[in-house]
């Protein structure tokens, strides 16, 4: 009971005020070729708590004390880190101790060097501490056959299995890949627009007219021409954009981004009922396409982009934004053909199309600029 | 640095991503290793709290040889003695040390009161909200627990409940004290909630009366009530009155971060930045928790007289590498105090609103509601303003600081006044 009073009186007044840092190690390692470099950066009072430095108990540690500790230090830290590829364990050295002053304090600097004897994943094992405090963690920093790796050790999360350079990468790179073409594909407001920009080249062409003398010549090759511009330049504009923004070259606030999207398919919906841009297709989507490359690289953000693999994980995102509309175009133009072939099915179209798009596009454009009205 | 900031996204974890190059580059191109001059060159001075640590440990390793692993009795006074290091010490790794003990608790050993007393008291403090009252309601409601078990259960259960916003609980909470609490105990439980719902008048004249008559108060009762009294008076901009009630609970407890926090800020925001100067310069850099170090820094860019500016950056760079660090922990990230750093010292509007509002979603005390709001003033965001607006209808929050903001940004926005000036409002009120 006496205990528990005590306790109790602890736990009513708040703690004192504190800046102490938690316990952090820093490991920064490569494996190159079957070599293992790099350094271990262990704070001194972690040492203190783990091996005990302080041999004369006069409450601070000294040079002396930590080399004549150095033999238990290197054993206790080097039976707490196992590096194996492929099942079969890596060697680990300690060499010469140095010291580190950081802000969370001084921290033990260890040179660590070893050799692997076998190719594969590499499995780390770490256990510093976690015995003692809880809330330690361990932070690594890994590159591994040239690929960079960045991993958090904890009591719940001791080991991490990394895989050589090339398999992860090529991983990442189509997991973005697949993003692209899923965000263009799930997007409406971005196929909306592109389904806008096609459907009057396609049904406003010369080429489905009654007569044969009344047809244009030509205007099968012109619509596919047009077509071509008209998704070259959307391309263009928007990687142009989406690069700007996620490298925060240019930022511009999400509302009035996803609100200018919203005109863009307003107004080429209303293009397709009334012809305003008569031959000016392609400049419009250059236009608008630069706004929705802003868009994407507002999806892009929340993807966490890896930091070794920016750009390529940036490209891979872009080319499949470019699969996914290139899809859409595949599968329009020839259902619009066909809807073209009959008058009352293409002026149906036309009108259907071109009511729809518009609604649509004005009311997102409500909904993203006047949001308190609406909701 | 401040650009790699500006990239820190609405997820945490694109502020990992984005923050680990910038870590290990600067850290490792700024610290070096080096070799001391000689053996007897002392490389650190060791806490008290870790020469205490250092030596349960060895005892414990000690007895563990000998004996074989200690018994569960032996464990909860482990973990006790461990949590006592870290209330009074405030040392992170005493706390850790108590979870680390407490998880070794045989299995299929019965817990006792205590063991979920201290786990949610470490739960809490990692501020696992959640976690920690899930160790408390089964304390709550069995009837055959300790009275005193119960009482600082249901202090436990009321405290969290006006962190995360869930006055419910803390409603219930109270009522249960009034019953098997001493009276200033459950009076102080109710005035904080009554406080914070609407009813700051009330409080103020419960806390007043009660502190004059001094009946059955212990002097953790008057720094109790007198915490309170300050917080109230504060949110209903009765500076003097604040002061007063701050200074008077600070003699009782110098070291309370919570005190010294509320009462810098009540300075900082009479532009009384040489007195925070003063009140903070008693600590030592250690006792400086985040907060203090960001608050210090903006009194010293306010003052800025001698070294002061030279000051102010050296924390600037202090908090800059201890927010990148947490970053990469990815747990328990410090959003609240980021985004103060990111709004009163970095110039980073968009990052300090992202972090409000993850800190929001974790806690709703009134000061984490007044930083969201200057967070979204700062960035013209009618949509964040308008959802704190509906919080604090919906609760009766009276906070004059807050309401200050709100009005301003109405009226901003009726008169097509620019976001220059809704910035300057939201940083010139000070959380």
């Amino acid at each position: 009971m006496k205990i528990l009073t005590v306790l109790l009186a602890l736990l009513i007044w708040p703690a004192a005020a504190s800046g102490h840092s938690l316990s952090d190690s820093f490991l920064d390692l490569t494996v190159d070729n079957a070599q293992i470099s790099g350094h271990w950066l262990i704070a001194v009072r972690d040492l203190e708590l783990a091996v005990g430095l302080d041999g004369n108990s006069d409450d601070q540690v000294t040079w002396g004390e930590i080399q004549q500790r150095s033999s238990a230090i290197e054993q206790y830290a080097l039976s707490r880190l196992d590096l194996s590829i492929a099942d079969n364990d890596c060697s680990l050295a300690s060499g010469t101790f140095q010291v580190e002053q950081r802000n969370a304090g001084m921290f033990l600097f260890m040179p660590i060097s070893g050799a692997c004897n076998s190719t594969g994943d590499l499995l780390i094992d770490y256990n510093l501490l976690f015995d003692i405090d809880s809330s330690h963690r361990g932070i690594l920093n890994l590159t591994y056959n040239g690929e960079s790796h960045l991993r958090l050790f904890s009591p719940a999360e001791p080991s991490h299995n990394i895989d050589p350079a090339g398999s992860s990468a090529m991983a990442n790179l189509w997991t973005f890949l697949v993003e692209g073409v899923w965000h263009i594909w799930i997007g409406l407001d971005h196929i909306l627009f592109l389904c806008a920009l096609i459907i009057p080249i396609v049904l406003g062409s010369g080429v489905f007219r009654s007569t044969p003398l009344r047809r244009e010549p030509g205007a099968s090759a012109r619509i596919l021409v047009d077509i071509f511009k008209v998704v070259t330049a959307f391309t263009v504009a928007h990687s142009v954009t989406l690069i700007l923004a996620t490298l925060q070259i240019v930022v511009l606030p999400s509302r009035l981004v996803e609100s200018v999207i919203a005109l863009s398919v307003a107004v080429t919906g209303l293009n397709i009922i009334f012809p305003i841009f008569r031959g000016h297709s392609w400049q419009i989507a250059f236009g608008f396409g630069l706004i929705h490359g802003f868009g994407f690289a507002g999806v892009l953000g929340d993807l966490a982009l890896p930091t070794h693999l920016f750009i390529s994980s940036l490209l891979s995102f872009n080319i499949g934004v470019e699969i996914g509309q290139l899809v859409i175009v595949v599968l329009l133009v020839p259902a619009l053909w066909l809807l073209g072939r009959l008058a009352l099915t293409r002026r149906l179209t036309v009108a259907a199309s071109g009511i729809a798009i518009t609604g649509f596009g004005l009311l997102w454009l409500a909904q993203r600029s006047l949001p308190t009205l609406v909701s | 640095m401040i650009f790699l900031f500006n990239n820190i996204k609405r997820s945490v974890a694109a502020r990992l991503m984005l923050v680990t190059t910038c870590f290990f580059t600067t850290q490792y191109s700024l610290a070096q290793p080096y070799t001391p001059e000689s053996d007897s060159s002392v490389v650190e001075v060791l806490p008290a709290a870790i020469i205490e640590l250092s030596a349960d440990i060895r005892e414990l390793q000690a007895s563990e040889t000998g004996a074989g692993p200690i018994n569960a009795q032996a464990l909860l006074q482990l973990a006790m003695e461990s949590y006592q290091l870290a209330a009074s010490s405030g040392e992170a790794r005493a706390y850790g040390r108590t979870l680390s003990i407490l998880q070794r608790w045989p299995e299929g050993t019965e817990k006792p009161a205590t063991y979920h007393i201290l786990m949610a008291a470490v739960l809490q403090h990692n501020h696992e909200f959640n976690a920690a009252l899930e160790h408390l309601q089964p304390l709550t409601s069995d009837t055959n627990n300790n009275r005193t078990v119960i009482i600082q259960s249901l202090m436990m259960q009321a405290q969290i409940g006006l962190v995360i916003g869930d006055y419910d609980l803390v409603e219930q909470s109270c009522t249960a004290l009034r019953s098997s609490a001493r009276q200033p105990v459950f009076l102080n439980c109710q005035a904080q909630l009554d406080g914070i719902r609407g009813n700051a008048e009330e409080a103020l004249n419960t806390l007043t009366t009660t502190l004059s008559n001094g009946n059955d108060l212990n002097a953790l009762d008057y720094q109790e009530l007198l915490t309170t009294a300050a917080a109230i008076s504060h949110r209903t901009g009765d500076a003097t009155q604040a002061e007063r009630y701050y200074r008077a609970a600070l003699s009782l407890s110098p070291g309370n971060t919570y005190l010294v926090v509320n009462y810098s800020n009540l300075l900082l925001e009479r532009g009384r930045s040489a007195d925070v100067i003063n009140l903070l310069s008693s600590y030592s850099d250690e006792e400086l928790n985040t907060e203090l170090r960001i608050i210090m820094a903006r009194a010293l860019r306010a003052r800025n007289t001698g070294s002061d500016q030279q000051r102010a950056e050296n924390f600037f760079a202090t908090l800059e590498e201890d927010f990148q660090l947490a970053f990469l922990r990815d747990e328990a990230i410090p959003h609240k105090e980021y985004a103060q750093f990111a709004l009163y010292l970095a110039d980073l509007p968009e990052a300090a609103l992202s972090a409000a509002k993850d800190n929001w979603q974790l806690q709703k005390e009134p000061s984490d509601t007044l930083l969201l709001a200057s967070a979204a003033a700062a960035n013209d965001d009618q949509d964040t303003l308008d959802e704190v607006d509906r919080w604090i209808r919906t609760t009766g929050t009276q906070d004059v600081r807050l309401q200050r903001i709100l009005d301003s940004h109405r009226q901003g926005q009726s008169e097509g006044q620019g976001q220059g000036q809704n910035q300057d409002s939201a940083r010139e009120t000070s959380p």
